[in-house]
Parts: structure tokens; C-alpha cells; sequence
């Protein structure tokens, strides 16, 4: 007996405001294209939009070098004067839902429709490949914003999915970097390993919340 | 398949008069090549060898499924059918029918409810939805041809202005799914909401689906069924 | 004449003389419904000092007008009576879920106002108009599984059935009613079986009707649905999902790809659950694992609840080890429904092989819970577990019981984690046999009957909160004076959830303040958790609020473990959800518009009448000194590890302070319209809102204040 109804993924295809993402840095001037020409580049952006767009529905941020590779730019548009892909998309038909996030070697797209600028923000902390980097900026917003300490498995669930060499490896390197010096350890009484920022917690508090987290809440159902 | 006459032009094949074209297009997309392809003799009626009267109805366009395994039992689908189509709430009234497979199945309580299906048993609710059937049984016992297929839809609907309230068409039908309405005393039974199943809005873990009909016709019939009707029908599960 | 919301009926039954007539629900209208109907009916007909065993007690199940009417989270059965297990025997309510309310209500009845005891065991059979008091010969003795099965063999499969089981049957203090595969009501299975009532049937086939127009109440229905969380409203997912701000691992919106109920056939992925996505309401609770841990999932057929509520907190599962124990495969339950027996294995769970581990816990927990739940025992919020932990390494049951008994237990198989121990201690409980059974009386009767001294009542690990033997039901853990003090108001746990429905929402802190200060004036309504503050008006004006509300609910009857909806899953909305959603539902079901304001101020009057009903049955007007105090635990500081005092409202301490919870107190009678030396209600309270027979048999009493 089959499926008869296997999981649907709808997705909200409603514009939400005020995106936390990363500014896109500002394009240069030019001069618009000619009305033949602006055809070509409207009918480029719109694919490069929805590709953008499809992959956004899926949870996955498309970074320039990909639309890159995968749009290869008409000739006739990769002649004009300050041409980039940036700014056909930013130019190109309504796309106010796409939000651009710049990373250390590449930018970053995603849609607000379909992504949170919080998740966004996760999935670019991965693709940047330095895994240090992640964990003491997610430790530090997590501190700072709910506020609470950040359980080590967060890191090796998605959609981090580190692997446990890989965190513990990070772990080990943090501590001799002086510009992650306020991240520190505290465990649960079960066991659990926990991390945070002086920054914005203190070690009592640190302790407490994480002991809330792994066994009070348990034991006050 | 009998040999039919010819349809002639102007005529129709129900009791409320259709252009051939609004018949075709109510039916056509469905069809197949099954079934009603004859012309009629009369106003949708013709006599078998048997000298039974019989009707003609088209394959509806859609019906209401429901799918076991996802089912929690909640009967927002139930609320919601009863509010939209009898303006009061009742699990009786409602057209999809789950409270009375909710606790012990389709068969009831028997020694063995533990793990039989239902709540007290291993959990497993099966809804009994109206099947639209290609020859309703309750449309063809209804003494006052109240019940009748709806022109958009072909879901078979109920004439309340013809309906006097006599249970033929309970008694009639397998699943016994019509009810009758004991304030009202007519009787109710599934429209498919012109073809917007409140039921299937209303379902929180997405357990009830719209169908086509061809589509649906093994889960509600054949050997693959889930439904409930397929366990009565004998077909397993 | 018709009647919207309300069915207009009450059904009442003598078993004494085996009368059963209706009266009119809408004379008692001013009372909402269920326990605020409950409490006035109480407060006419029984007198206090009666006895919870005793004939003249009676024993109410509740609906309210919006039970039936499909509104979401709409079918909670309240049941209101004298509580065996409470020191002064006080009045209170216990609730259970499934069908059984809804069920009530398309029969035709409002409430069933049961009095007397019938000459031997009976059952209540309740076909719409047709009500009999049926023979239970037959059924008494059997647990609450089968009872349920023959009153259904004998009224049809669709029949809805609370009943009770053993336990009740023989009067256990801690024992309780249930309905359906996992609904329990918990404290007043004794005092159905003191009637010799065994199990109420109903079968019905009417209808609830509302004044609104059916599109309108789908309208509003589907408004209340796109505010809706997850289990108690927590609006945030536990893991980071696409469509979310935020996350917290503690959240019971678990749904996530990769999550599925692993035993349905096909398993059923739980998904992404898009709060847009009206169908996957009911799959973002996924709360097996949460209970049970990780190891759950490959157990859960499906998940249930209550009728008319798309989000599913009980846990159905298919655990095949359990046939290796002589029961069923088949188990469901929520929340304490699994810790309470859990508590019971105090020392741990070992599986049949002797390993320990999520699976044995699981196992082992369901033996409990399947036994509990057929004997029909109680936990008193988990709190026997405690019990059973304290007496037992205090020596106390070397002490009180003889030898015989005592060598007689299995201990060993507690010590050892052997979960077979559990057949031995619910048996000896639901059948009270020997002294060990009454570890079930409840703590204050423990505590009395055992000669438990001063430490039983201040070990913190007890979780004891009041003198009148109840635990640490978000309590103190739950925005600091705000749950200490709701505990402190009922006359058993508070079984209060309008705060958690808030606080427990997983929003960033500071979301949650603006959104606190939004509903009750300031910011400071709200704690960070364990960075706590001192007492102030809003936290009382929040305490008040969650006090009516509870009583709200349980008088519509709603569910208030996911009501109020405080706040939203929705960005577009800023998160914030809609409280007077209550009020919009009752008027458009009723017809009898009431404003959100004028709804609160009604439940405020049927608290206020429990409150009365109290005074009565403690003869004192001083309920500030005899029964809204905590024990010592909650209002002493921690340590540190050198031994010092860590000063209370130190950040990580949430431990209350004296004389800050005496401010609480008095903040929140001012709020209530009460005295505010003693909490007891005033004549000119009583008399604005139309209580003054309230007052004039107080004052008759002596015992209005001043």
C-alpha cells in the first residue's frame, strides 16, 4: 500500500518585511539600456530571479558564482559599461522579496518569501566554511538575543550538520583565538556541554538557563 | 454494454433538462468510454429486462478521500461539514463520518478492541466519505428522484424542496452515509461543497484530499483501497 | 425555544432515589458555563463540611456553550466536586479531554449534576432525551479499558464513556475519572465510586447550534487558526526551519523533515510545518519525543487529543515489547500522563535485558502509564513518585509498616530498575491493599497518617508548594511571582496554563516583554528567566488574568493548555496573537455579544465564588495566612557552593522571598476587588456583582472580612 498523500512543502508566497540580512552594498550608475536591449537583459534577470527564487523554496541560498556558472551572461550584456549580474537582478522586474548577503568570497541570495533572514544567516555561516566563525558568532547572537547559552548539538544538527571531529576540532582552536575569548563552556548536570558569550551572559545566569534547558524543563512538564 | 438508441437532439438525459453540450462537459473529461455513451427514449429513464426503471447519472468530477494513516481524529472535518452545510455543529449530520468509526472501527466493539482498529485499539481512524457512486444507490432508490447530479460537479446532491424525509436513501446506500436530518426531517449527504470540500480545508494534517475521480477509484474500491468502505466491500487493507 | 451555544439543559440524577430530570442552564447563565456553573450549583446545594464520600456530595460534568460548536480546542469535559485528597476536602476542579463533552452537548445537556449513591453499582446510560441508571454488576471490578468497551457493547461504537476503575471504586484518595484511550481527570474517581456509579455512556444525535451564520464562525475559525502555535502555544520551532526567526530546542512545535510518526502505515513525515500551512497544524506537535526522548519516534502510530483541536498533544503508540509484559501493544498518553508513573520507578528503568537507555525508559514508562490509566490511579501531578522516593529512603515505611508487608514489597526490583515492580505498587494502590496503599491518600493525609515531620514539607527536591499537599505546577520556575502565586489559589496543583501559554512561547525575552507590556501595562509583567525582580502591579495584574482565564476555560469549556493565544507564530504579525478571542467566539456562538473585558469580569465573579466556597469549608476568613502561604522551600534562598546565601533576585536564582510573595498576595486581592489583609472577598465586591446572597450567608457565618 502506498503513499496516498506524501508530504506537501507549501510555502508562503507572501512578502515579509523587514529582512535582518546583510545590506547589498550600493551599484554603480550607468546608463539604461536601449528599449531592444532591456528586453534581453529583463528576460536574463527574470531567470536569474526565479532560479533564485526555486532554490529559496527548497532552504537553499544561491550564491553569484553559481548563477554564474549555471546563466552563463549573454554577450551582447556582459559588453555594457558596470554590467554585473548584481545589478541585473537588482534592476531586473519587482524582486523586493530577494534579499543579497556578502560573504568573504562570494554574495549570497536568497528569497524573504520563503527564507527568514535568521535562517539565511545560518546557512551563510556554513557556506563560509569557517567553522569557528560560526559557532562563535551564532553563540554570540544567541546570547545576545533570546538570551541563552547554545547546546553543542546545535552545531551538528542541520542545518550546521558539523560533524563531531569537525566541532570538537573548532572547539579546540577557539580557545587559543584571542578574538573569541569571550566564548566560554558550562555543562548541565546531565551531562550536556553548553557554550556562551560573556558578552551578554554571565556564568551564573549561563548555568542556570542550561540546567533549565537540559533538566528542569524536564522535570516540570 | 446493451445497444442504445440514438439521443435526440434537444433531449436530455435527467430529470431537470441539460443542453447535450452542458452534459458532455460535465462529463466528458471523465469518462473514459465508460458507461453513459447511449441516448435515452425518455426524460433519462429506460427500463431494463427486468422492466426496473433505472437512471442515468454522469461520473462526477471529483470526490472526497480520506487517508487512515494520517487521520488524528480531531473532526474539524466533521464541525466544519455540518457548520457549512446544515448551519449547526452535529458529527451526525456531517457528511464525512468519523465519529462513528472513531473509538472501535468500521466493525465495532469486539473482545479483541485492543487491537482492533480505532482509538482503544491500534489507533487506526478510517472516515467513511461519500463515494459519489457512478449508479448511487441512494439517487436510484429516492421514490421522489430528489437526489440528483449537480451540473458543475456532478456530485450527487439532494433536492431538500422534493426530500421528504423517508431514509430510502439511508437504507439504500452500502455505507448507510445519508442522513436525515430529525429537525428538518430531510436528509443530507455529501456535495462535495461545489467542488471545495470544506472538509479537506479544515483537516489540520492534510488526511482528506479531493480526488479525481478516476484517480480515487482504487483507494475507494479496488484492492490498494484504505478507506473503510473497502472494509465492509471485503477488499483488505 | 432555541438556544445558541447552550444546549438549555442540565441533567440531574439522584441515585438515591433514582430521579433523573433537566433543569434550565440558562438561569445559571451568569456563570458561563462548566466550572463557573459548577461552583455556583456547589455553593447552593452543598453545604460545606460535607464529605467528598458522602451521598450529599455532588459530582458535576461540565460543558460550555462553545463545547460542540467545533471552535479550536473546544472539548474539555470539567468536573467539579469536593476533593478527597485535600486537607479541608476543598472544592475543586479535575478535566479530561477526548470526546466525551462534545458528546455531552449533542445529546442535548450542558452539565450532569450527579447527587446520592445508588444501592448498588450502576452505570449512567445517556441517549439524548433517554437517560436510564443501568445495572453495573457486570462491569464493576473491571478496569477502565474494558468498562469502556461494554457500555459501548451495549450503546453502540459512536458512545463516549468516562468511567471509573478500580481505584476509584475502592475510594483511593488519588484516583481518577477517564474517557477514551488517554483522558484523565484527575482527584475525584473516589467520589464516583462512593456513589456506586460506575461509567456514564452517551450516544447522541443532536446538534449545537449557534446564533452566527456558518460563514461567519468558519471565518472566525479560520482567523483563530492562522494565530495558532503548537502545543501550549509555543510558536517557535525546536529546530531552525526556513520559515522561522527563531528556534528553541525546549519548543514543542517539533515538526521538522526527517520527523516522522514512525509506526503509521506509511510513516508520516511531520515536515517543515509552515505556520501558513493549515495542514500540518496537527503534525507540528510531534510531543512523543518530547516526552519520551528521541527514541519514541519509531512508536508513534499517530498523535490524538481532544475534539475539535487541530493540535494533538497525546502520544499514540504501538510499543511491541509490551506484549512480552501481558498487555497491549497499544498506548497513549501526554505529559504527566507518562512522567507521573515514570516518577513512580524513582530510581530508573532498566528493560527486560537489564539495559538502561531511551528505549528501556520507554518501555518501562508505558507499563505504568497503561497500568495507571486501566486501575484508574492518579499522580497528584507526579507528586507520589516523590512520595514514594522520600518515604522509602527516610525509612519511613520500615516505620509504619509491619514486617510482613514491608519484606512483602518488591524493593529490590524498584532499586534495580525492574519495571515489573509497577504491577505490584498499582495493584496494591487501586485495591488499597495493606499500608503501603496509602502512599495514595495524597501528601497532606501522608504526612498526617505517618507522622512526617517539618522536612517532608521543605525539601525543595519534594516539590511540595502549599500545606495543602500539592506540588510545583508552574510554579516559582514560571515567571517568578507570576506562577508562585497562581499556585498558591487553588485547593489542589493549579493546573494552570494561561501564563505558560505565554511565557513558555520560546520568543526572544525581549519580543515577550513588549508583548507582556502590550497586555498588562508594562514590560515588567515579565522576568527573564532566572533574572528576577521584584514584585510589582503588572506581574499581579498577570496573575489575575491567568487566574480568570483558567477559569474562563474551563466554564466555555476550552482548552487551557493552548489557551489564551497571547502571541502568534506570524512575523507579518509581529508574533502578536489576539486575547479577546474568547469573547469573540462566545458572542458570535451565544449571540449574547460580551466584550473581552465584561467576559473576564464574569469568570473573575465565578473565581471569586470558589473562593467563597473555600472560606466556607476552612471556617476562616484568613485565607492569606490558612491557605495562600507556600511552604518554606520556594521562599528560601539557594546556597553556593562555599555554603553562603545566594540573596533571592540574584541573576540564576529563582528562588521567591517572604515578604516579597505577602506584597504578591496583597497585590493580587487589590487586583481581585478583595480584602487585602485577608483575600477573602468583600460584601462590596460581592454585592457589585451581584453575589449579595454571597455575602449575606458569609456574613450570616461570620466570615466576610472586616
Amino acid at each position: 500500500m502506498g503513499v496516498i498523500f506524501p508530504n506537501k512543502k507549501p510555502r508562503s508566497a507572501e512578502a515579509v518585511a523587514d529582512s535582518p540580512g546583510a545590506p547589498s552594498p550600493a551599484q554603480p550608475a550607468h546608463e539604461p539600456p536601449a528599449p531592444a536591449e532591456r528586453a534581453d537583459r529583463e528576460a536574463y534577470a527574470l531567470r536569474l530571479i526565479e532560479f533564485i527564487r526555486a532554490e529559496s523554496s527548497g532552504g537553499r541560498l544561491t550564491s553569484l558564482s553559481t548563477l554564474a556558472s549555471r546563466f552563463p551572461t549573454p554577450e551582447e550584456l556582459s559588453k555594457e559599461l558596470g554590467f554585473s549580474i548584481a545589478s541585473v537582478i537588482a534592476e531586473g522586474p519587482d524582486a523586493s522579496d530577494l534579499k543579497k548577503m556578502e560573504g568573504s568570497s562570494d554574495a549570497w541570495y536568497f528569497s524573504e518569501s520563503t527564507i527568514t533572514g535568521s535562517y539565511a544567516l545560518h546557512l551563510l555561516r556554513t557556506e563560509e566554511k569557517d567553522p569557528l566563525m560560526l559557532i562563535a558568532e551564532t553563540v554570540r547572537d544567541e546570547s545576545r538575543i533570546y538570551p541563552r547559552p547554545t547546546d553543542l548539538t546545535f552545531f551538528t544538527d542541520p542545518p550546521f550538520s558539523m560533524n563531531e571531529r569537525e566541532l570538537s576540532q573548532a572547539l579546540e582552536r577557539m580557545e587559543l583565538r584571542p578574538d573569541m575569548s569571550d566564548i566560554k563552556r558550562c555543562a548541565a548536570s546531565n551531562g550536556a556541554t553548553y557554550l556562551y558569550s560573556t558578552k551578554y551572559l554571565g556564568e551564573t545566569l549561563a548555568e542556570t538557563l542550561a540546567e533549565w534547558i537540559e533538566v528542569g524543563q524536564k522535570q516540570n512538564p | 454494454m446493451k445497444d442504445f438508441p440514438e439521443k435526440r437532439e434537444g433531449e436530455s438525459w435527467f430529470e431537470k433538462p441539460r443542453s447535450r453540450k452542458d452534459f458532455l462537459k460535465m462529463a466528458g473529461g471523465s469518462i473514459a468510454g465508460l458507461l453513459v455513451t447511449a441516448s435515452l427514449a425518455g426524460a433519462g429513464k429506460w427500463e431494463d429486462s427486468e422492466a426496473k426503471e433505472l437512471r442515468v447519472w454522469a461520473i462526477p468530477s471529483g470526490v472526497i478521500v480520506q487517508d487512515p494513516s494520517r487521520c488524528v481524529g480531531c473532526k474539524r472535518c466533521e464541525f466544519g461539514c455540518s457548520t457549512r452545510n446544515s448551519g449547526k455543529m452535529s458529527s451526525e449530520l456531517s457528511r464525512i463520518k468519523v465519529s462513528r468509526n472513531l473509538n472501535y472501527g468500521v466493525y465495532g466493539v469486539t473482545a479483541a478492541y485492543a487491537k482492533a482498529d480505532g482509538q482503544m485499539g491500534n489507533f487506526r481512524i478510517v472516515a467513511e466519505t461519500c463515494r459519489q457512486c457512478e449508479k448511487p444507490a441512494c439517487g436510484n432508490a429516492c421514490p421522489m428522484n430528489a437526489i440528483y447530479a449537480d451540473a458543475r460537479t456532478g456530485a450527487r446532491v439532494v433536492d431538500v424542496k422534493r426530500c421528504v424525509g423517508c431514509g430510502k436513501c439511508v437504507q439504500a446506500c452500502a455505507w448507510n452515509l445519508p442522513t436525515v436530518d430529525p429537525e428538518t426531517r430531510k436528509t443530507s449527504k455529501c456535495t462535495s461543497c461545489e467542488g471545495d470540500p470544506t472538509c479537506v480545508k479544515l483537516c489540520p494534517t492534510g488526511a482528506i484530499r479531493y480526488m479525481d475521480y478516476k484517480e480515487a477509484e482504487n483507494l475507494l474500491w479496488g484492492a490498494d483501497a484504505n478507506s473503510g468502505a473497502t472494509v465492509v466491500s471485503g477488499a483488505t487493507t | 425555544m432555541e438556544t445558541f451555544g447552550y444546549t438549555g439543559k442540565i441533567l440531574r440524577v439522584n441515585l438515591s432515589t433514582g430521579s433523573v430530570y433537566t433543569d434550565d442552564t440558562l438561569k445559571y447563565k451568569e456563570f458561563i458555563g462548566g466550572e463557573g456553573m459548577s461552583m455556583k450549583i456547589m455553593w447552593d446545594e452543598v453545604p460545606a463540611g460535607t464529605h467528598p464520600f458522602a451521598p450529599e456530595n455532588k459530582i458535576i460534568f461540565g460543558a460550555g456553550p462553545l463545547c460542540g460548536t467545533g471552535a479550536p480546542c473546544s472539548g474539555r469535559t470539567n468536573i467539579t466536586s469536593l476533593l478527597p485528597s485535600s486537607p479541608f476536602h476543598g472544592i475543586a476542579s479535575s478535566h479530561m479531554g477526548g470526546y466525551f463533552a462534545t458528546e455531552l452537548k449533542y445529546a442535548g445537556y450542558d452539565l450532569i449534576v450527579i447527587e446520592g449513591k445508588a444501592a448498588s453499582p450502576v452505570w449512567l446510560r445517556i441517549e439524548d432525551e433517554k437517560v436510564r441508571i443501568e445495572d453495573a454488576r457486570w462491569m464493576w471490578g473491571k478496569g477502565i479499558f474494558d468498562t469502556q468497551a461494554m457500555v459501548a457493547s451495549f450503546m453502540g461504537k459512536e458512545a463516549q464513556v468516562a468511567a471509573i476503575g478500580q481505584a476509584g471504586e475502592n475510594l483511593v484518595n488519588l484516583s481518577v475519572i477517564r474517557t477514551g484511550t488517554s483522558h484523565s481527570a484527575g482527584g475525584h474517581g473516589g467520589v464516583m465510586g462512593s456513589k456506586n456509579l460506575k461509567a456514564i455512556g452517551v450516544r447522541r444525535t443532536g446538534s449545537v447550534k449557534i446564533a452566527a451564520s456558518g460563514k461567519d464562525w468558519l471565518e472566525l475559525d479560520s482567523y483563530m487558526m492562522s494565530i495558532i502555535g503548537a502545543n501550549n502555544q509555543m510558536v517557535v520551532p525546536s529546530t531552525p526551519q526556513p520559515w522561522a526567526e527563531y528556534s528553541d530546542k525546549g519548543s514543542r512545535w517539533t515538526g521538522r523533515k526527517g520527523l516522522f510518526w514512525g509506526a503509521a502505515n506509511p510513516p508520516v513525515e511531520t515536515g517543515e510545518c509552515d505556520p501558513h500551512d493549515m495542514q500540518s497544524v496537527g503534525l507540528r506537535t510531534m510531543k512523543a519525543i518530547f516526552d519520551l526522548g528521541a527514541g519514541a519516534e519509531k512508536y508513534t502510530v499517530r498523535m490524538g487529543g481532544c475534539s475539535h483541536c487541530p493540535i494533538r498533544c497525546h502520544s499514540q503508540l504501538k510499543i511491541p515489547q509490551l506484549e512480552k509484559y501481558g498487555l497491549d501493544p497499544y498506548v497513549a498518553n501526554t505529559c504527566v500522563g507518562w512522567s507521573g508513573p515514570r516518577g513512580v520507578m524513582c530510581y530508573g528503568i532498566k528493560d527486560f535485558d537489564g539495559n538502561t537507555g531511551p528505549d528501556a525508559g520507554i518501555v518501562g514508562n508505558a507499563i505504568g502509564t497503561t497500568l495507571a490509566d486501566d486501575y484508574g490511579v492518579w499522580c497528584n501531578y507526579a507528586q507520589i513518585g516523590r512520595d514514594l522516593k522520600y518515604c522509602y529512603e527516610k525509612a519511613v515505611f520500615k516505620r509504619v509498616l509491619g514486617a510482613e508487608e514491608y519484606a512483602s514489597i518488591p524493593w529490590n526490583k524498584l532499586l534495580n530498575g525492574d519495571a515489573t515492580f509497577y504491577f505490584d505498587f498499582y495493584e496494591r494502590v487501586a485495591f488499597k491493599k495493606g499500608e503501603f496503599s496509602h502512599i495514595a491518600d495524597g501528601s497532606y493525609w501522608i504526612a498526617q497518617r505517618w507522622n512526617l515531620g517539618e522536612d517532608y514539607w521543605n525539601d525543595k527536591n519534594g516539590k511540595l508548594w502549599t500545606r495543602g499537599g500539592y506540588p510545583v505546577h508552574h510554579s516559582n520556575e514560571a515567571g517568578a511571582q507570576v506562577g508562585a502565586l497562581i499556585s498558591c489559589f487553588s485547593n489542589r496543583d493549579s493546573q494552570n496554563h494561561s501564563h505558560m501559554n505565554f511565557i513558555g512561547s520560546k520568543l526572544p525575552v525581549a519580543l515577550q516583554k513588549e508583548i507582556a507590556g502590550e497586555i498588562f501595562g508594562s514590560p515588567e509583567a515579565l522576568d527573564a528567566p532566572a533574572v528576577y525582580t521584584k514584585m510589582n502591579v503588572y506581574k499581579a495584574r498577570f496573575v489575575k488574568y491567568s487566574l480568570v482565564r483558567s477559569m474562563l476555560h474551563n466554564s466555555l469549556t476550552l482548552c487551557n493548555w493552548m489557551w489564551p493565544m497571547a502571541v502568534s507564530p506570524l512575523k507579518e504579525r509581529k508574533y502578536r496573537g489576539d486575547t479577546s478571542l474568547e469573547s469573540k467566539f462566545y458572542s458570535l456562538a451565544t449571540g449574547m455579544r460580551m466584550s473581552e473585558k465584561e467576559l473576564d469580569e464574569m469568570a473573575a465573579k465565578c473565581f471569586t465564588l470558589q473562593r467563597a466556597y473555600t472560606i466556607m469549608q476552612m471556617n476562616t476568613v484568613d485565607l492569606r495566612n490558612a491557605h495562600d502561604q507556600t511552604t518554606e522551600w520556594p521562599i528560601t534562598p539557594d546556597h553556593a557552593k562555599d555554603g553562603t546565601d545566594i540573596p533571592q533576585f540574584t541573576p540564576g536564582s529563582i528562588q521567591m522571598e517572604r515578604s516579597d510573595m505577602e506584597l504578591g498576595r496583597t497585590m493580587v486581592y487589590r487586583e481581585f476587588g478583595w480584602d487585602e489583609t485577608t483575600g477573602a472577598p468583600t460584601r462590596s465586591y460581592l454585592e457589585s456583582v451581584g453575589l449579595k446572597d454571597v455575602a449575606d450567608r458569609l456574613a450570616a457565618a461570620g466570615l466576610l472580612p472586616g
